[in-house]
């Protein structure tokens, strides 16, 4: 049983394997009762402790030590963890390698509790921006080194660097990062000038992989469509092919790149589902791209029934697919609707929420790139941009604007990904021990 | 497993089940309020709740805690089955908020005790399987402890470092950001 009164933790495996009985007179005087809770207890206690106390906590006694690197206890953990939607912040470097240009710009991805709770708002990694703000032609004043954020998975954020030839996986909470190689022509099966374009960023739960599919595409063509598509993964050296390709995958839109989406695909019963879409043919209907990552393969899934604009991102609450309609832009408010019975013939959007939006005007020239649409597991959903923001909670079914976080003149700026901090020791990942293991990134302000 | 027939008859006679604290007092509480504990509503479910049913782990002062928290609760779980039943397109039911918050303000008070009584409400909900009292109370402690040293938490909590100082200083150097 689990109740094991009278005895902590500490000192109750040491007797387990001596044998002996609890030491209760060891107890000093003046001290407080012994907890008395088991090392189950233990374990609910610290899955809902902050990583960073988790971390620290390591060094109080063996039986912590042991708990809390135990990957049963760290997966519990990361599972409780809050969302929290990442801001960019616009920062002056001071990088020597940026010095030809005279100045360089950094960028700071904070992360913001989904809850709005402004005082939990901290700093995850820093690194030299993709280009110069403020710019006519930002595109040409591309700094020398600099790294681009493509998409973010549970804890783990994957960045496209300029000079290295791979993608850089980086995980702030535990400073491990990974690479991964970027695809070269040879790889791609293609004599040259081919056009390699990143898709998706997932987890893939039974290998324990962290994986990217990419597309290729045959320069100069007249369709933007890959021509072939693969995957690299933390587990493999070298990228592999797959054939998505199935009859009825032949009409199926191609779902838009990461560095072009407003809104990273979102994996849900192990497929990855891109955001619900006009139907070019029947424009009564929505239909939406998805990718099963067992099968591999490209499919389509029936999207919300809305007459109206549509402009929608996803997330999952709950165990359930959710879209965010953000409507035209004069619209007032934001729709959730709600995916149930995913997978059967009795899958259905329902409509279940209208969110005000007060901020009113203005957001809806901003780009769905800059929109965050994100939920923790306490009924909060993040809405907005930097023209306002807002968090809706499900079960009250009220909204709280919250105020002063991207203001549109504070240099910061919403972003589309969402982070959840995470302990998981993933394989094919190192430590970060110094500014030599991750030049561009920085982990240590 | 009783027969359906005398379930049914049971369930009729206004469902109340006694439970019996450590100490041997009774508590007479409605089916609705006991079966937020999984371990209760499995041994309603298997039919042996007749004379009551004893808690040899929980003393009378948490076990009436526990009621309250559940009698609470129960009153907010049957609020939300009623009106999940019927989602449609605009399932812009009204919720009643003047409840929601006194169901918060209930939860903020209820966590008012000494560690001592917050450590047996965890005990009491653990062994008694009642998810949201024990998310509840264990919170609760998270709050307390995130952001402490660990010599602070060995401190608060009585525990003897068992670690070399070799290993302590191995962990610290593997965990050093997290001290920053």
């Amino acid at each position: 049983m689990l109740l094991v009164a009278g005895v902590r933790s500490s000192t109750r495996t040491n007797m387990a394997r001596a044998g002996t009985p609890p030491p209760m007179q060891a107890q000093p005087a003046a001290a407080p009762p012994p907890a008395g809770l088991s090392e189950d207890i233990h374990a609910e206690i610290l899955a809902r402790v902050p990583a960073k106390s988790v971390l620290r906590f390591r060094s109080v006694c063996r039986a912590w030590r042991r708990l809390t690197t135990d990957p049963y206890f760290l997966a519990a953990h990361a599972g409780l963890r809050p969302a929290e939607v990442v801001l960019y912040r616009y920062l002056d470097s001071a990088r020597r390698e940026n010095h030809p240009l005279g100045y360089a710009v950094d960028v700071a991805l904070d992360a913001l509790p989904v809850s709005g709770d402004r005082a939990r708002r901290r700093r995850l990694v820093r690194y030299p921006k993709y280009y110069v703000t403020g710019s006519r032609e930002p595109w040409r004043y591309s700094m020398p080194q600099h790294c681009l954020l493509l998409a973010s998975c549970g804890g783990v954020l994957l960045f496209a660097t300029k000079g290295a030839d791979s993608y850089l996986l980086c995980n702030p909470i535990t400073r491990q990062w990974a690479a991964l190689p970027k695809i070269t022509d040879a790889a791609a099966g293609a004599a040259g000038g081919v056009r390699v374009s990143e898709y998706a960023f997932y987890f893939h739960e039974p290998s324990g992989e962290h994986r990217l599919l990419c597309g290729r595409r045959e320069p100069a063509g007249a369709d933007d469509a890959p021509t072939a598509w693969c995957i690299l993964s933390t587990g493999a050296a070298l990228p592999r092919r797959v054939d998505t390709c199935t009859q009825a995958a032949d009409d199926l839109r191609v779902p838009p790149g990461l560095r072009h989406t407003d809104a990273t695909p979102v994996p849900l019963h192990g497929h990855l589902h891109w955001p619900p879409h006009r139907d070019a043919l029947n424009r009564e209907t929505l239909e939406m791209v998805a990718f099963d990552t067992a099968a591999e393969t490209f499919h389509a899934m029936a999207g919300p029934r809305v007459a109206a604009s549509a402009r929608m991102k996803l997330f999952a609450m709950d165990g359930l697919l959710v879209a965010a309609n953000f409507g035209g832009e004069e619209a007032r408010h934001v729709d959730l609707w709600f995916l149930t019975c995913y997978g059967t013939a009795d899958g259905r959007w329902e409509r279940r929420h209208r969110v005000a939006t007060p901020w009113g005007f203005g957001w809806g020239v901003a780009s769905l790139m800059a929109t965050a649409a994100a939920c923790d597991n306490r009924g909060n959903v993040m809405l907005g941009t930097h023209h306002g923001l807002s968090v809706y909670n499900v079960r009250t079914k009220t909204v709280r604007v919250v105020k002063d976080v991207a203001t549109g003149t504070n240099d910061v700026l919403m972003s589309r990904h969402v982070f959840r901090e995470s302990l998981v020791q993933h394989p094919g990942f190192r430590h970060a021990r110094s500014y030599a293991d991750l030049p561009l990134i920085h982990l240590w302000r | 497993m009783a027969s359906a027939g005398s379930g049914d008859e049971k369930a009729a006679a206004a469902a109340m089940i006694t439970l019996i604290s450590s100490d041997n007092e009774k508590f007479e509480v409605t089916e609705a309020t006991a079966t937020l504990s999984q371990t209760i509503r499995h041994m309603i479910e298997d039919g042996c709740t007749d004379g009551g049913v004893p808690l040899p782990n929980v003393t009378s002062k948490i076990l009436a805690r526990v009621i309250e928290y559940c009698k609470k609760h129960a009153t907010a779980a049957a609020g939300e089955e009623g009106s999940s039943s019927s989602f449609s397109d605009a399932a812009f039911l009204e919720v009643d908020r003047a409840f929601l918050e006194e169901l918060e303000e209930f939860d903020d008070a209820f966590l008012e005790v000494d560690r001592a009584t917050l450590f047996d409400l965890i005990l009491a909900a653990n062994y008694l399987d009642i998810k949201g009292l024990l998310n509840l109370t264990c919170q609760k402690v998270a709050d307390s402890v995130k952001g402490k040293t660990p010599e602070q938490i060995r401190e608060m909590y009585n525990i003897v470092n068992d670690l070399t100082p070799e290993e302590e200083a191995e962990i610290r150097r593997e965990t050093q950001w997290a001290f920053e």
